[in-house]
């Protein structure tokens, strides 16, 4: 193998990858599963309460709600405008508090006090704020509460919002896509095109083109994965740890990568491949999302052994040395991979010539 | 002179299949062997063990003096391959394939430009491939076979399909191949690119090698050497048959073109199909 011959090939592909919309696609993914996990789980399925109020004299209530943790509170200029707030769903509810509300409730009057809420806000929402608003309304009155309420977090894992549980699994498709889908889709095309045939009785080895996909994979892989990362703000303060894992699992996938690439003759048999065998590496996700399915059957999973680190370090802050054994034996794996690539490197020449 | 090619006792199988049986031929350098025969023949299977990609089952190969094998980078350094089926860069330009391809042989300058302007493609070089026509792409890849001035040139049907331009152009481009001093090895199964390029043609049938001479001396060996003439008288058109071995044969020749009733004269030398069909009794169209 040639280092030079290596970054030749290299090259080439770089600039063929640009032009190519699939290769172009597995750059921007990162990016898109970011975003569409933020408006799906984040936008949609976890959003503050949204509260709305139009207070003409800047009464104790307004300034009560405005310190409270949790919830998101606008002002309206005019009750009109806190209508147009609720009716355009830009709130879940809506209060108007009129001159001398406050008093009234000290003076104990019992005054009427309305919400306006939109039929789009969720009913969750409106019952944090309605309960908020009475807490507030009891600390006015100077009322005792006759509870006191304390927050206790349940299960570790529990507390971790669904949007975090997720990195990991984003990261996994990155690994499963870019590190898999770049070297074998390099191959692949090299083949079909006929031009593997071309590069092979020039000095360039089987090895060197090997070597060269890898590479480039390993590469991308490793960039997407730490972008996607720093994306979802899951760039943990555990920066050995972090690139160990994703090195391993880099690996890991690059090899199932030449795998592929070297077993499958054209693009549909690789795409048939990517998609009835991908499945199966991405199963160790659904063990944390279900954390209720017996966790042992994860680690019959080769990318259970890189994801399980990647979980750890990303979400709880796991150091180097409590992973160090998970991600040696993901780089075991990615070995033994690399050791398969060899016969089936040897098979695809003689199948190429054919 | 040491041969550039050398080939003993080569065979290959598919299988049951026996492709290529115990072939032995050598090649000089600065000469063109053509080899012939009809598709299935087994000449792209020597080709590609020639090159490197199929190792034989038995025999040897020896390129300049090297054991030719896939993994020997000093061997497939110097040879330059044109494979029948076009395999470019799509997506390159016909410059940046051929650039790809130079830092690939490791060739510290190459002369791109003037090798586009000498498959005539200087002014589509920076059109990509895709967008070229057959011919275009042939010329192209051409090109790429000689970009590293080879010294043995392996040729797997260069103008099958072509256009006339792009064919002579090809032709055109072998033959300065040759008077460089590259040994070239042309497969072929038309007999007349064969005869006009070829020092030496080998004719290969079923995977067997049934002879390797100079066209010429095949012409010699299993040709007639007769004259035809036509004569025409009147309304009248008669052909006479002279052999040319015949004692008399000079004499009769010039009492006919002292007539004055000659229309044409031709010699009646047999072509390379007719003496392919009589040594191994099938047709090169097949």
């Amino acid at each position: 193998m040639s280092i030079r011959r290596v970054w030749s090939l290299i090259s080439g592909d770089l600039r063929l990858g640009f032009r190519s919309p699939i290769i172009l696609w597995l750059l921007i993914m990162p990016f898109v599963i970011t975003f569409l996990l933020q408006v799906v789980f984040v936008a949609l399925f976890d959003p503050e309460p949204r509260i709305c109020i139009y207070d003409s004299e800047e009464s104790d209530i307004s300034l009560a709600l405005e310190v409270v943790e949790g919830i998101r509170l606008s002002r309206a200029e005019s009750p009109a405008e806190l209508k147009e707030y609720i009716e355009n769903n830009n709130a879940d509810l809506g209060l108007v508090i009129e001159d001398g509300f406050c008093q009234a409730v000290r003076d104990g009057q019992k005054p009427e006090l309305k919400y306006f809420f939109s039929g789009g806000s969720l009913a969750s929402n409106r019952i944090v704020i309605s309960l908020i608003v009475l807490d507030v309304l009891r600390e006015i009155e100077n009322m005792e509460t006759p509870v006191d309420v304390v927050l206790q977090t349940g299960d570790e894992e529990e507390t971790i919002a669904l949007a975090r549980k997720l990195i990991p699994a984003i990261v996994l498709l990155v690994l499963i896509i870019t590190g898999i889908f770049v070297p074998a889709f390099m191959l692949v095309e090299e083949k079909e095109h006929g031009t593997m045939r071309a590069l092979l009785v020039t000095p360039v080895t089987v090895s060197d083109i090997l070597f060269s996909k890898a590479l480039l994979g390993f590469t991308m892989t490793v960039t997407m994965c730490f972008i996607t990362l720093a994306l979802n703000g899951a760039l943990s303060g555990q920066p050995l740890a972090l690139l160990a894992t994703i090195v391993a699992g880099t690996v890991v996938c690059n090899a199932i990568g030449l795998i592929y690439g070297t077993l499958a003759g054209n693009a549909k048999t690789l795409y048939t491949l990517v998609k009835s065998l991908n499945i199966l590496l991405a199963g160790p996700i659904l063990f944390y999302l279900f954390t209720g399915l017996p966790q042992w059957i994860a680690k019959i999973f080769p990318t259970y052994w890189f994801i399980d680190p990647l979980y750890s370090i990303t979400l709880k802050g796991a150091a180097f040395p409590e992973v160090s054994f998970k991600l040696a034996v993901a780089l075991g794996i990615g070995i033994l991979l690399c050791i398969t690539v060899v016969p089936l490197s040897r098979r695809m020449q003689r199948k190429l010539a054919e | 002179m040491d041969p550039a090619l050398f080939v003993e006792n080569l065979s290959f199988s598919y299988g049951r299949l026996k492709a290529v049986q115990g072939i032995s031929f050598h090649l000089n350098p600065g000469e063109i062997l053509g080899f012939l025969g009809p598709n299935g023949a087994g000449k792209s299977t020597t080709i590609k063990m020639l090159t490197g990609l199929l190792t034989p089952d038995t025999g040897s190969i020896q390129i300049l003096g090297m054991k030719m094998s896939l993994d020997n980078p000093e061997v497939q350094a110097r040879i330059g391959v044109c494979f029948e089926e076009k395999n470019l860069y799509m997506n390159m330009t016909g410059r940046e394939n051929l650039k790809f391809f130079s830092r690939l042989f490791g060739l510290k300058y190459c002369d791109v430009d003037t090798l586009l302007r000498r498959v005539d493609l200087a002014h589509r070089a920076d059109d990509r491939v895709s967008m070229y026509s057959k011919g275009m792409r042939q010329r192209l890849m051409m090109a790429r076979a000689i970009i590293n001035s080879p010294d043995v040139l392996f040729l797997d049907e260069p103008t099958d399909g072509l256009d006339p331009v792009s064919s002579r152009t090809i032709r055109n481009i072998i033959r300065e191949q040759a008077v460089r001093g590259a040994a070239v090895l042309l497969t072929t199964h038309d007999m007349w690119e064969a005869d006009e390029l070829s020092d030496r043609v080998a004719f290969l049938n079923e995977g067997k090698l049934y002879v390797v001479d100079t066209p010429d001396s095949l012409k010699m060996k299993y040709g007639r050497r007769s004259v035809k003439i036509r004569l025409g008288g009147g309304n009248q058109v008669r052909e006479e048959i002279i052999e040319l071995g015949a004692a008399d044969a000079g004499d009769r020749i010039r009492e006919l073109i002292n007539s004055d009733n000659v229309m044409t004269i031709h010699t009646e030398e047999a072509t390379l199909e007719d003496i392919f069909i009589e040594i191994t009794g099938r047709g090169l169209d097949v």
